[in-house]
């Protein structure tokens, strides 16, 4: 087992941090403008991946899986890159571009607010947060699914 | 020219005390340039990807009611926000 994968068993003593969008050392260094432009890069490109997808993307059927679907791929990527990011000791602005940038902006809490609240104000309320709460943890399973997948790789090659 | 719509949404998306909250605009102009708006601006300030990592790394770290109160946080506080600003504004 390499010493990166040892580490990532959370045997050492230095545990990187929770938020995938800080740095894994200790020190908070301020953000550079390369960071700046590797977040707003990323995030154009997120952002706009999501619309094309939320726009132009069929809907087979009446379930709302769209958003599901966005946010699910998107907490499995961020499962997967964060933990290759950990490992490997990405530079900050790359680790930007992936997590704050391109994930951050795929993905969206805001409209599944906005959904569950036209839900309710169409007197769907349980069904609004059921739907909520369901992407809520396809998200997080997919976002363990990422990181397990990953870590199962890293040892593999290490 | 149609009329003009605004809802103002608000949500939170972490359970850090830093965290801002975030807002939406919607309204009917004809051209739907709000609504894209909407989609950039605040759908690429919010994430739901970072809520579901975090509370996986809490749970592989044995914090598990954090990871739970984080999530449950969040989506409480998130739907809360949207209800009163819907509310306040009107749908």
């Amino acid at each position: 087992m390499t010493r990166r994968a040892h580490e990532i068993d959370g045997q050492a003593a230095a545990h990187p941090p929770i938020d995938p969008d800080l740095s894994h050392d200790a020190s908070r260094r301020p953000l550079t403008v390369q960071c700046i432009s590797a977040v707003f890069a990323g995030g154009v490109i997120g952002s706009f991946l999501r619309s094309l997808a939320l726009t132009h993307v069929p809907v087979a059927n009446a379930l709302p899986w769209k958003l599901w679907l966005v946010n699910s791929s998107g907490a499995f990527a961020l499962g997967l890159c964060a933990t290759l990011i950990e490992a490997y000791r990405a530079q900050d602005r790359f680790r930007l571009f992936i997590t704050a940038g391109i994930l951050g902006g795929w993905t969206t809490y805001s409209s599944i607010a906005a959904t569950v609240v036209q839900g309710g104000h169409h007197g769907y309320w349980l069904s609004a947060i059921s739907y909520a709460l369901v992407g809520l943890l396809m998200a997080i399973g997919a976002a363990l699914l990422g990181r397990r997948v990953c870590l199962r790789v890293v040892r593999s090659a290490g | 020219m149609d009329s003009v719509r605004l809802r103002v949404t608000a949500s939170t998306a972490s359970y850090r005390p830093d965290t801002l909250g975030s807002y939406s605009w919607s309204g009917a102009l004809g051209n739907h340039l709000w609504d894209l708006a909407a989609v950039g601006l605040l759908g690429g300030f919010t994430t739901a990807s970072t809520s579901a990592y975090e509370a996986v790394r809490l749970g592989e770290e044995g914090r598990i009611k954090t990871a739970i109160g984080q999530s449950a946080f969040t989506f409480v506080a998130a739907l809360s926000a949207a209800a009163l600003s819907a509310t306040i504004f009107g749908p």
